[in-house]
């Protein structure tokens, strides 16, 4: 009888198709970005004010076992991710002022450099990160972690993740700890590998603004 | 509903046995798979063109046969860099990937439109069938390198409707169904991920 041999071609044929999985093929480096934002649902931004202060160094947060060379990635990243936050805060109708000068908001950045992400974190945990530094014109800011916006409650943060926050300057002396009314998660924007240019993480700060048209004072 | 294919089963078992054997087709297909439910269209809408069945049916009387298959089927969809929001205050931009796979074992029942006298001519064979059996599924969401996977078991049925065009002891086969999923239970993803399929292949005949 010649079909058990039709069987015998048939079962490995469909064994070996069920092997076969896609995701085992490696994800591009241009597939890897992720841009995530979120707002305080309750905030009216208009109603909040136009001037903001921003931060002079992106907060760094690296493994102390592994430990970057600072002065290396401010001088490849800081005023350029930096200008186009401004840039983007500007074309929105945002004011930029001294941290002195009384502003309604404060742009904090942080870039999460060599902590590989094991789990979930939750927003707000480089908070309470051990040498995060203080901020020398705000009392609250070395508080024991701020509110983030309630929607979201647990975000993945990986190696090379670029973090915005809009920290409500008023809110937050009231309660002591930042109170963040927006952040953006940029994850493995930054990297010292060069296929992950700087283009590539300026083009996502433009999008982290481009899908928040609420933050606009122009309406 | 368990019960109606149970008693459809059943019939189906008894007339087949107080008949003699007389035909086991051996079918081999391509399939080609379509998203049936919103549901699962909002998650893949893509169609899919991964997909393959073989199946055994035993014909004991000239018009009603059972048997059995084994198939599967891939959705997949990738959308690049789309920005999705998820509430009122969420928004997310990314690569976003979106897989269901399904890999089905299934009980066949066939009624076929074919004369007794015409079994060994060249032709036509048309039949309907209704196969209940397991569908094995596994769904994955995806954004850049995070997944979520969720492998489940329902139990389902395909109503389908086919033909063979018989040339002695081959054939060329086509058929459409419809695959229902009986148990839905819940998902994060596609809680109940009907969809179309149309298989086309080849039928070895033994008689």
């Amino acid at each position: 009888m010649r079909y058990p041999l039709l069987l015998a071609i048939a079962v490995p044929l469909l064994v070996t198709a069920l092997s076969c999985n896609r995701y085992e093929d490696d994800v591009v480096n241009s597939e890897t970005d992720i841009v995530a934002t979120v707002r305080n649902p309750d905030a009216n931004f208009p109603a909040l004010g136009k001037r903001y202060a921003i931060i002079d160094l992106i907060n760094l947060v690296y493994d102390k076992d592994d430990p970057i060379d600072t002065l290396a990635f401010w001088a490849q990243y800081n005023d350029k991710l930096k200008n186009q936050v401004i840039t983007n805060m500007n074309q929105l109708g945002y004011t930029l002022v001294d941290p002195t000068d009384n502003p309604d908001h404060f742009v904090n950045m942080t870039a999460i450099y060599t902590v590989s992400s094991g789990g979930v974190y939750y927003p707000g945990w480089w908070w309470g990160y051990p040498g995060y530094p203080c901020y020398p014109f705000y009392s609250w800011w070395c508080g024991g972690g701020g509110y983030y916006p309630g929607y979201i409650v647990t975000y993945e943060y990986s190696e090379g993740s670029l973090i915005i926050d809009l920290i409500d300057i008023s809110a937050s002396e009231e309660a002591g700890v930042p109170v963040i009314n927006w952040y953006a998660g940029l994850t493995r924007v930054l990297s010292s590998d060069k296929s992950v240019n700087l283009n590539n993480t300026l083009k996502n700060i433009d999008q982290a603004f481009k899908q928040s048209p609420y933050l606009s004072q122009n309406q | 509903m368990k019960r109606i294919l149970f008693s459809i089963a059943a019939t189906l078992l008894f007339s087949a046995a107080v008949y003699s054997q007389r035909e086991v087709q051996y079918g081999f297909a391509y399939s080609m798979g379509f998203p049936g439910s919103k549901e699962f269209k909002d998650f893949v809408d893509k169609p899919s063109f991964a997909g393959f069945n073989f199946s055994v049916i035993n014909y004991r009387t000239s018009q009603l046969g059972l048997g059995f298959s084994i198939g599967w089927n891939d959705f997949y969809q990738q959308d690049k860099y789309t920005t999705i929001q998820y509430n009122d205050a969420t928004t997310v931009t990314g690569t976003f990937r979106h897989n269901i796979y399904f890999t089905t074992v299934l009980f066949n029942s066939r009624y076929r439109f074919l004369a007794p006298e015409r079994l060994d001519a060249k032709g036509f064979e048309a039949s309907v069938g209704l196969d209940p059996g397991l569908y094995f599924m596994t769904q994955r969401g995806q954004v850049s390198i995070y997944y979520d996977e969720e492998t489940r078991t329902l139990f389902g049925l395909n109503p389908s409707i086919g033909g063979i065009y018989r040339m002695n002891n081959i054939g060329i086969q086509a058929r459409a169904r419809y695959h229902i999923m009986i148990d839905g239970g819940s998902s994060q993803f596609v809680t109940v991920p009907n969809y179309f399929s149309v298989d086309v292949g080849i039928v070895f005949l033994e008689f």
